[in-house]
Order: structure tokens, then C-alpha cells, then sequence
């Protein structure tokens, strides 16, 4: 009973809440009831408030009892990533030193729209320190690990938003994206993970990395993901960099359909491997969208590996974010971001900086033309199914194993395009895989459009519960 | 009506005046073109506006839009239009030259730029390259390569700058639109000491490529003698363009839309001296006045400061850098030849790392936040343009207070820092006959409301343009 209204959709939530054959209280009870049984095996989550909570799920009963629900969030469980504000807790980034002192006195803005939305704050979610990697494990709070093989990492850095969404705990989940953070974890934990153009979901305060981190949903589905985005792409003033707000109605909007879209599917951007069993998945679902009237050409977007654009702009971001720590504090780091921060970034020049900015303008430049041909570029979001997690983020080898990995994601965040990741298929080992969708800048819209056709014609499982698979 | 007079005449007219006629057969882009050329040959030795004149080319594009037009079938309201490029931003066939001799490029430009994309797909008639301080490094208008330009009201004094070319060739009936850049007020500054109009939109707002040495301070924007002519040259110079990787979502805005909506209503926060400026009562008087008008046209005015310390220090530690990955590539011999003020800064800038440039970045945000809030509570902000106004042509500063041009150019670049929409429009003459701007600026994306507060003042103070090249008194 718990599981079936803890996997319940927005939709769904609301009608149940308007004919009154369920209560917030109750969807509440259910999450939590999900929450105590899990946690101890997956480690999703830095904060549990309960009682806001429950404060909340009250509150939101009484709106719909009286007919007058703030929208169709209200009374739907989310979570926050423990990268952002939320008034009165303290977000800890994963860490041991770079933790709030005190409680947030003010939320951040995909928080407040969301709180306005009158949804239930659960909790925050883990991640990395300050988001810096592709899976999740912090000094802070540990391993996170994967519900559909407990051995296995979620991925990361939304690694904790993305196992609360497979497992039921929460329907909302709000993550950050700076070189993957979102659609990694998506992929690898079997949700679906969108990071809209950069300056679509206002942000603040900013990400150590700037104008690559995106904020964006995380959720079972993608209808869900869309009403979230409505209110997470409402104005506010502290992003100055935010896009003019332009009354996009994500859940209209993306129905349709993608009859007659132009598609490239890009195997291996032209320059990495890929798992065997993923590339097939990958492949078959994207030729799928030819069932869907789109015309799919296989291509790849001709631009070489911006690594070493990426590493500069990401070790610099790094650096700069820890820059006030003492040696005693930056011994505290996950050793690997120390690695980065003492070493990799040390001696990066603002020539560098500039040139590297210049390569990721040329990059985006490259991109848009790109996208004059296709309407939509399909590449795996990870090359590899998910990995064993206890040997993800200890020790100063993290660094080869993490940077060194081959990322498909990356790429989109230079360019700031919108992108997501969506299940496509369960690897002989029983772990998902997940297919990338990326769109021309700006245009979330087709993105969540094809996201939804593929949704339609190749529904996806949830764990149900944390597996312990042989290894 | 003597000839010059005819010719003067049909080279002041509006982009809605000349389309006009076009359309009722009474002037063709070719006598339109003769108008321009003529006043070309005429001021040209005395302001050294251009650079760089195609008298084959912008004959060519007269006699095809003349050939539309007769066929009734013009490219659009620019058709057969006079327009002037910056020599900064490159045109296909020409070649740049940065208003350097050590940068310029060694060949023709391959491909339009664009702003000049736009505008040739337009129909409008390329007619050459206005002169630029080297790279556009600062806010008046000399360079190593092309020497001093000066103003129309008085030839001892500067236009301003950096697009200080544009402004003296529009203020004296060379064209109509002219394309400018603006990285800390280089549309803005030349147009408030020339009188004439000009506006740079909401950074991202009008594709740029290549991208400027100054980055994401750097806008495009149009210098026009009204501005009807600006919203409409926006129409154009805002479509898409995939160079530009920083542009801003297509949203097909019709920025004459509104125009003549008048500022009943608007709330507009008036700042004489941002709360750190010091203005010369004169043009403070003015600025005043003009925004008395706006208040009697039915604008909510409060006297304000947005409250923001002067971020100078913030605007060097991104605008100086760029001056020096722009030239990183140079030899010393090569360096010895720029322009000595900007040898300075990219000198200055040599110790600053990339802390100091991820600070000021930091910085950035959040003024830009700050302004961002300021805006929930007014649609406008309007300031002087300038507290001065046209100094000593080939000088950087107006007097030994002052070091770098920044110093008298304190109510612009801080608009570029933000990406907010800001313009400068006419409001009156000093008692020496220099033109005063009024600034308004803008709510970052809404550059519609500060082309009609602009409109609004325009109709209460219509502008005015020297007939010649005037000698100081």
C-alpha cells in the first residue's frame, strides 16, 4: 500500500487530493514509511525535517479540503539537494568544512518556487562535496549507493535525489547539474533527470562552477518533471543571469509529439568507448524515434573531446570555491577534490582561463550550428552501466577514476544546452541504462517533448526496493 | 533650396521618411545614396568620421534596391537605407582594422559579421567603416591607425567613443544607422557628445561574432539621429544568428511596438549622480529638467540611487584583461606601436591573476542581482549620460583630476557590468552649444520600455542636428 501512493504521480496525487481518497498527511505517511525501511541501505539522504514536514502536509490537506490548492503541487513530497539553501537548515555541500554555520536564512530560488508551489519539503539529499563528482560520497555523509544493486554507486553528484526518486521516497527532486551531476545519476539509478539551458531554472547563490551548473528536475516521469518545471522556471531576481521568464506551460507543452524532427544520434560523440550492452540499448532506443515520425540520422557532432576546456574551468572552479580553507581544513576534503584543488588547479593562469573560455565559446558556437541540421542530438548519457560504489570516492586514485572516465555529459554543459537522461533499457547485469537527449540551446521544450514520446512507447520499472545482486 | 541644402535635407531624414518616399517614387536609394556621399565628401576632412568609404559597393546595393523597390517588392522597412559599420566589427569583402596598425587584419573579411549580416540581408546600403579607438579600448575616439575624430558641434572636441565614428557620421547626415559596440558606454558616451540617439539592448540581445576582446561586457547597438530608426534597426540586428553563442532565445519582439505609449505610468527612478558622481551643474540642470518632463508627462519619478558603490575597480579587473589576452600574441616591437593608454592597462592588468578575476566576476553577480532587485520596484532608471560635456579632442580625459577615461565615464559601464538595456537621448545644449544625454536604462531584458521612455522624451524634445562641422567658439 505504502509503495503503491509512494509511486503515484503528480497527476495522480492531485486527483486523489481532490476527490478526497487521499490526504498529503497520508502520501506523507507513505514516503516516510519508504524512508525508514530504505535509508539505512542507500544513504540518500543528509537531512530528514519531519517535522516541517508533516507541518506541511497538514497545512497543504487544509488548502485542498477547502477547494483551494496553491496548483498541481501541492501536497506532492520533494527534496532538495544539500547544495542549496532552504530556510532554516543548514546545508552541509558534503562537507566537513565548507558547511553552513548556521541555518539558511532564506530559500534558494527553485526552493521557494517550489515552497510558493505548496509542496512537502522532505529533506536534503547527498552529494559529493560541493557537487565535484559524478557519483556520491562525501566526507561528510558517506556512500550513497544504488537501489537497484547496493554495491553499485547511484552516480552522482544528485546521487541521493536520484535514489529517493527510483525508490519512492519523494516525487520531486530538485538536483544540480555542472558536468553531468544530474543525468549521471539518472542513468545509472533508472530515473528520468533534465537540466534545462542554462538560465532557464533561476539559481542562487551561485554554483563554485558558475556558468556550467544547471538546476533541473529529477523525477519518475517525465510529465512530473514538466509541472515541476513550471514553477522551478519562474523569475527571480538574485540569478542575474536567469532567462526572461516566458510563461512556457512545460506540461502542455510537452505533448505533442516529434513527428518530422530532425534527429542525430551520435553512438560515441565520434571519440569514446562504450559498454557493449549499453551501446545496444542506447542504439535500439534511439532508433526507436523513428516509430515516433522523427528522422533519425547517425552522426556525430564533429567537435574533439573538450576535456582539457572542461578541466580548466572546472579545476579553477574548485580552487576558487576552496580558496579560504587552512591546510588543516583542505586536509578535511574528499581527497580527491583536494587533489584537484592543490595540485591540478595550481598554476592554472587567467590566460588559461581566458583561452578556455574562448575554446567553450567556439564550442557553443559549433553547437548552434549543429543544431541549424538537427532538432535534437541522442547520445548514451553514461557509456557504462553503474559502477561499484565503495571504491568510487576514497583515496587519491578517485581522481583517474572519476575525471579520467569518458562522459557524454559534460559536453552539454559547456555549451549549456538543455539535456536529459532517460531510462532505456536494463543492462544483463540488471542495471539501467540511460539514453541522452540533448536539444538546441534554449529549446527545452523539444526535449521534454521527445522525452515524453520515448516515455510513452518504452515505459520504465522502479526498483521497489534496494537489491542486493551478486557481484 | 540650394543643391546642399536638398542633399542635406534627404541625408537627415528618418528611416520611415526615406521608405516612404522610396515607396511613392519622389526619391530613389540612389539619389539617397548622392545625399550621403556628399555630405561624405563634404565633412568628411573635417570630423574624420570614416575610415573607410565603398563608393562601388553602396552603389551596387542603391541600384538593387532601387530595382526592389521599383518592382514593389523592398526587402523590408531598411531597404535602400544608408548604414555605417564600426571598424570593428567585420564586413565581408573589407577589411578590419581594429583602428590599429599592429591588429589590423591582413586580409579582407570573409563573411559579414552579424549586425552587418542582418542589415545587408535588409537592404540596407553598406557605406563604409567608422573610426574606432584602437580595439575600442576606451571613450573617445583617436587610434594609432586613423588619427582623431572630432564633433560635429565643435571640432575642437571630441565625439567621444569608442564608436565615436558613427556617432559624428550619424549626428552629420552620413548615413542613417550606424553600428556601434559598447563595452563600458561606447555607444552611450559618443552618442550623449553628439546628440543623437543610441542604445545598447540587453547583452545577448543582438548577435556578435566574432566576440569582443571585452567579452561579455561587449554589446552591439545601433547610433541614430531618432529613435523610430534604432527600434527598427533592432528589428533587424536582433534576429538569430548560430555564431553567436551567448545570444539571448529568438523572441521575435517588434521593439516599435509601443513606441508612442508615452511614460504615463512608468515608475522611473531618477539618479543624478548614482550617489558617487560628481556632474557639472550644468548638465545636471539639464538631465533635471528633462526628467521634470518625463514626470509631467505622467511618469512616476522618485529621485533614487540604485545604491551600488562605484564599481571601477570591478570594471578594470574584467576590462583590462581583456585588453590583454586581445594582444597576448603581440611582440614587444608590436606592442610599442599600440595606442600608449591602452599599453598601460594591459601593462597594469600584469599582476592581476585569476583570483582577482574570478573575484571581480563574483563581484559582477552580484551588483547584477542588486540591480536585478532594484528593478522589481522601477521600470527605468534614467541618469545623465555623462557629467561632462565633449572635451579636448585626442585627449583620454577632460582635465588633470582625471586618469583614465573611466574616471568621466562613471554612469555608463556599470550598466555593462549588469547587461541591462541602456540608451542615451539628447536632452538640451550647454552654454557652449555641446550636446547633453540623458541615460535610461533599463530592467535587463526590457529594452522595449527604454526605447519608449526614449520616444516619450524625443516627442517632448525633438532632436537636433548640426547642419555642418561647426569650429569652436
Amino acid at each position: 500500500m505504502d509503495a503503491e501512493i509512494a509511486y503515484l504521480s503528480v497527476a495522480e496525487l492531485a486527483a486523489r487530493y481532490r476527490d478526497r481518497s487521499l490526504s498529503p498527511r497520508e502520501v506523507l505517511a507513505a514516503v516516510l514509511a519508504r524512508l525508514d525501511a530504505f535509508e539505512g541501505q542507500v544513504n540518500a539522504f543528509a537531512y530528514v525535517d519531519r517535522e516541517g514536514a508533516a507541518a506541511a502536509a497538514a497545512a497543504s490537506g487544509a488548502r485542498w479540503l477547502r477547494g483551494e490548492p496553491l496548483g498541481p503541487l501541492d501536497g506532492v513530497p520533494a527534496t532538495i539537494k544539500d547544495i542549496m539553501y532552504v530556510k532554516d537548515w543548514i546545508t552541509t555541500y558534503g562537507s566537513r568544512v565548507l558547511a553552513l554555520k548556521d541555518p539558511a536564512a532564506e530559500d534558494s530560488p527553485p526552493v521557494a518556487r517550489l515552497r510558493e508551489a505548496g509542496v512537502v519539503l522532505l529533506g536534503m539529499t547527498n552529494t559529493p562535496e560541493i557537487g565535484w563528482k559524478g557519483h556520491t560520497d562525501s566526507p561528510a555523509h558517506g556512500i550513497t549507493r544504488n537501489p537497484w544493486n547496493l554495491k553499485r554507486t547511484p552516480g552522482g553528484s544528485s546521487g541521493g535525489a536520484a535514489v529517493a526518486a527510483a525508490l519512492g521516497i519523494g516525487v520531486l527532486h530538485v538536483g544540480t547539474d555542472g558536468g553531468g551531476s544530474i543525468r549521471i545519476p539518472a542513468s545509472f539509478s533508472g530515473v528520468f533527470g533534465f537540466k534545462a539551458s542554462f538560465g532557464r531554472v533561476p539559481a542562487w547563490p551561485a554554483s563554485a562552477f558558475g556558468t556550467l551548473a544547471h538546476t533541473g528536475p529529477i523525477t519518475r516521469s517525465v510529465g512530473d518533471a514538466a509541472l515541476m518545471l513550471n514553477a522551478l522556471t519562474r523569475p527571480d531576481s538574485r540569478d542575474w543571469q536567469a532567462l526572461a521568464h516566458d510563461g512556457t506551460d512545460y506540461a502542455a507543452a510537452t505533448a505533442g509529439g516529434i513527428k518530422g524532427l530532425k534527429v542525430a544520434f551520435s553512438p560515441t560523440l565520434g571519440y569514446l568507448s562504450v559498454d557493449d550492452d549499453v551501446a545496444a540499448l542506447v542504439r535500439r532506443a534511439a532508433k526507436s524515434f523513428a516509430d515516433f515520425g522523427a528522422e533519425v540520422e547517425e552522426v556525430d557532432p564533429g567537435f574533439p573531446d573538450p576535456r582539457p576546456t572542461r578541466e580548466v574551468l572546472w579545476w579553477t572552479g574548485a580552487a576558487y570555491r576552496t580558496r579560504h580553507l587552512t591546510a588543516a581544513q583542505r586536509a578535511q576534503l574528499d581527497p580527491g577534490l583536494r587533489e584537484v584543488v592543490e595540485n591540478k588547479a595550481a598554476g592554472l593562469t587567467l590566460t588559461d582561463y581566458m583561452d578556455a573560455m574562448q575554446a567553450r565559446a567556439e564550442l557553443g558556437t559549433h553547437m548552434r550550428a549543429f543544431h541549424d541540421r538537427y532538432d535534437l542530438l541522442l547520445t548514451p548519457a553514461t557509456p557504462f552501466a553503474a559502477y561499484i560504489a565503495d571504491h568510487a570516492g576514497v583515496g587519491p586514485a578517485t581522481l583517474a577514476r572519476w575525471s579520467d572516465r569518458p562522459a557524454f555529459t559534460f559536453p552539454f554543459n559547456l555549451t549549456q544546452q538543455p539535456a536529459a537522461s532517460i531510462p532505456c533499457g536494463m543492462t544483463a547485469d540488471g542495471l539501467p541504462a540511460g539514453l541522452q537527449i540533448v536539444g538546441r540551446l534554449y529549446d527545452d521544450i523539444t526535449v521534454m517533448r521527445a522525452a515524453r514520446a520515448f516515455e510513452a512507447a518504452h515505459p520504465w520499472e522502479m526498483p521497489k526496493e534496494p537489491r542486493r545482486a551478486p557481484d | 533650396m540650394t543643391d546642399a541644402n536638398a542633399a542635406a535635407e534627404i541625408a537627415c531624414l528618418s528611416v520611415t521618411e526615406l521608405t516612404a518616399r522610396y515607396r511613392d517614387g519622389s526619391l530613389s536609394p540612389r539619389e539617397a545614396l548622392a545625399a550621403v556621399l556628399e555630405r561624405i565628401d563634404a565633412f568628411n576632412g573635417d570630423v574624420n568620421a570614416f575610415r573607410f568609404v565603398d563608393r562601388v559597393g553602396a552603389m551596387a546595393a542603391a541600384e538593387a534596391s532601387e530595382g526592389r523597390w521599383m518592382e514593389g517588392a523592398p526587402l523590408g522597412p531598411l531597404d535602400g537605407v544608408p548604414a555605417s559599420v564600426k571598424d570593428i566589427v567585420p564586413v565581408k569583402g573589407w577589411s578590419t582594422t581594429y583602428g590599429s596598425g599592429v591588429l589590423a587584419e591582413s586580409g579582407t573579411a570573409r563573411d559579414d559579421a552579424p549586425a552587418v549580416a542582418r542589415l545587408r540581408e535588409a537592404g540596407a546600403i553598406l557605406l563604409g567603416l567608422t573610426n574606432t579607438p584602437e580595439i575600442g579600448w576606451k571613450g573617445v575616439t583617436d587610434s594609432p591607425a586613423h588619427g582623431i575624430t572630432r564633433n560635429p558641434w565643435n571640432l575642437d572636441r571630441t565625439p567621444g567613443g569608442s564608436s565615436g565614428g558613427a556617432a559624428a557620421a550619424c549626428a552629420l547626415g552620413m548615413g542613417a544607422l550606424h553600428i556601434g559596440t559598447d563595452g563600458g558606454g561606447s555607444v552611450r558616451i559618443p552618442a550623449a557628445f553628439t546628440g543623437v540617439f543610441g542604445i545598447k539592448a540587453s547583452f545577448g540581445r543582438v548577435p556578435v561574432y566574432p566576440a569582443s576582446a571585452f567579452g561579455t561586457l561587449s554589446h552591439v547597438g545601433p547610433l541614430t539621429r531618432c529613435v523610430a530608426d534604432a527600434a527598427l534597426m533592432l528589428n533587424v540586428l536582433t534576429r538569430p544568428d548560430v555564431r553567436d553563442w551567448y545570444a539571448l532565445p529568438d523572441e521575435r519582439h517588434d521593439y516599435t511596438a509601443g513606441l508612442e505609449n508615452g511614460v504615463k505610468g512608468l515608475k522611473i527612478a531618477f539618479s543624478p549622480t548614482l550617489g558617487y558622481a560628481a556632474v557639472d551643474p550644468e548638465i545636471a540642470a539639464l538631465v533635471r529638467k528633462a526628467v521634470a518632463a518625463l514626470a509631467d508627462r505622467g511618469a512616476e519619478v522618485v529621485q533614487t540611487d540604485p545604491g551600488f558603490d562605484c564599481p571601477q575597480e570591478m570594471f578594470h579587473h574584467l576590462w583590462f584583461p581583456g585588453a590583454a589576452f586581445r594582444t597576448r600574441h603581440l611582440t614587444d616591437a608590436q606592442r610599442a606601436q599600440l595606442d600608449p593608454g591602452l599599453q598601460e592597462i594591459i601593462e597594469q592588468s600584469k599582476p592581476w591573476g585569476l583570483t582577482d578575476y574570478l573575484e571581480a566576476t563574483q563581484a559582477r553577480a552580484a551588483f547584477g542581482m542588486h540591480m536585478r532587485k532594484f528593478h522589481e520596484t522601477y521600470d527605468l532608471l534614467v541618469t545623465p549620460t555623462l557629467p561632462i560635456a565633449a572635451f579636448t579632442a585626442g585627449e583620454e580625459v577632460a582635465d588633470a583630476t582625471q586618469t583614465r577615461w573611466t574616471d568621466w565615464a562613471a554612469f555608463t559601464y556599470p550598466f555593462n557590468l549588469t547587461q541591462q538595456p541602456a540608451a542615451s537621448i539628447c536632452c538640451g545644449f550647454t552654454s557652449d552649444g555641446l550636446p547633453a544625454g540623458l541615460q535610461i536604462v533599463g530592467r535587463m531584458h526590457d529594452e522595449i520600455t527604454v526605447l519608449r521612455g526614449a520616444r516619450a522624451y524625443e516627442t517632448i524634445n525633438p532632436p537636433v542636428m548640426p547642419t555642418e562641422p561647426m569650429h569652436g567658439r
